[in-house]
């Protein structure tokens, strides 16, 4: 089972650092992968961060497309139900909860509602840092504490980590 | 009957050079543990600095059950005083000497 983190900085952390942290290694959001509210040109993996169902629908379909990114956005449940049968995931963005301590709790608790609707139709789930610069990286024990928060439950953490690595392992 | 509490042992590598073994950076680290953990889980995990060293990395003990809330703490703090700094949590272990290694080879 490996372990596989998004980042989102300018520029891409060592990998050394990704094996200290628990990780197999990091990947880039900026270079290595897009997150995108539109389809466009490229090969390049994508992670859709839109909330708009039909450009969702539109998206969901590529075999590039690794799912969609939850900043705790209510998600309707026809786009549960089409992420479950396209096999993608719904991603939970830690950084949205590390960033700052102000209405820590509430964003919490929209995370967790998300995780619920999420359970409910069977949508498999990961979670990654999206860390901006190595202050907000996170190991792969703090990131499973977080989706711990989210959780409540040790195997559903340790599943939302590896569902990230099991999508991201060819790239 | 004599008492031992007994605890874990947590190696700790900063984002950035900070030198834990000075009592200022400490007493900030603990301000903010006792801010994000609460005043019942703080004393209940008694968080204490093993050993700190000028290159980085440091030892912290907390009562066995309270390292996970500790780790968790650790990824919601991200300044010490007017210095943003993250914290990574690279191992957890019951003895100090397995951390000596791995804190070694890092």
């Amino acid at each position: 089972m490996q372990y596989i983190d998004i980042t989102n900085s300018p520029e891409r952390f060592e990998q050394k650092l990704a094996k200290r942290l628990g990780f197999s290694r990091f990947v880039n959001a900026n270079d290595q992968i897009i997150i995108a509210d539109r389809a466009g040109p490229g090969a390049k993996p994508l992670l859709i961060q839109t909330t708009n169902p039909n450009l969702i629908f539109a998206m969901i379909k590529s075999p590039k497309a690794i799912g969609i990114l939850s900043n705790g956005e209510e998600v309707e449940q026809r786009v549960l139900n089409k992420l479950k049968e396209n096999g993608k995931l719904v991603v939970f963005n830690a950084y949205y909860l590390t960033v700052g301590q102000r209405d820590r709790v509430s964003k919490i608790h929209r995370l967790k509602k998300l995780f619920r609707m999420a359970g409910k139709s069977k949508t498999r789930m990961g979670i990654v840092s999206l860390a901006p610069n190595q202050d907000y990286l996170l190991s792969s024990a703090q990131l499973l504490e977080i989706a711990k928060l989210i959780t409540a439950d040790d195997h559903q953490a340790k599943l939302m980590l590896s569902n990230i690595g099991e999508t991201l392992h060819d790239i | 009957m004599i008492f031992r509490r007994k605890s874990r042992y947590v190696l700790i590598e900063p984002s950035r050079q900070i030198d834990m073994s000075q009592k200022e950076s400490w007493s900030a680290l603990r301000e903010e543990l006792a801010k994000f953990m609460g005043e019942k889980s703080y004393i209940d995990a008694n968080p204490f600095l093993i050993e700190g060293s000028s290159a980085g990395n440091f030892i912290i003990r907390v009562s066995r059950g309270s390292e996970r809330q500790l780790i968790l703490a650790l990824s919601f703090i991200k300044c010490i005083g007017p210095a943003e700094i993250g914290f990574y949590t690279i191992k957890t272990s019951g003895t100090i000497r397995s951390l000596r290694v791995k804190g070694k080879k890092l």
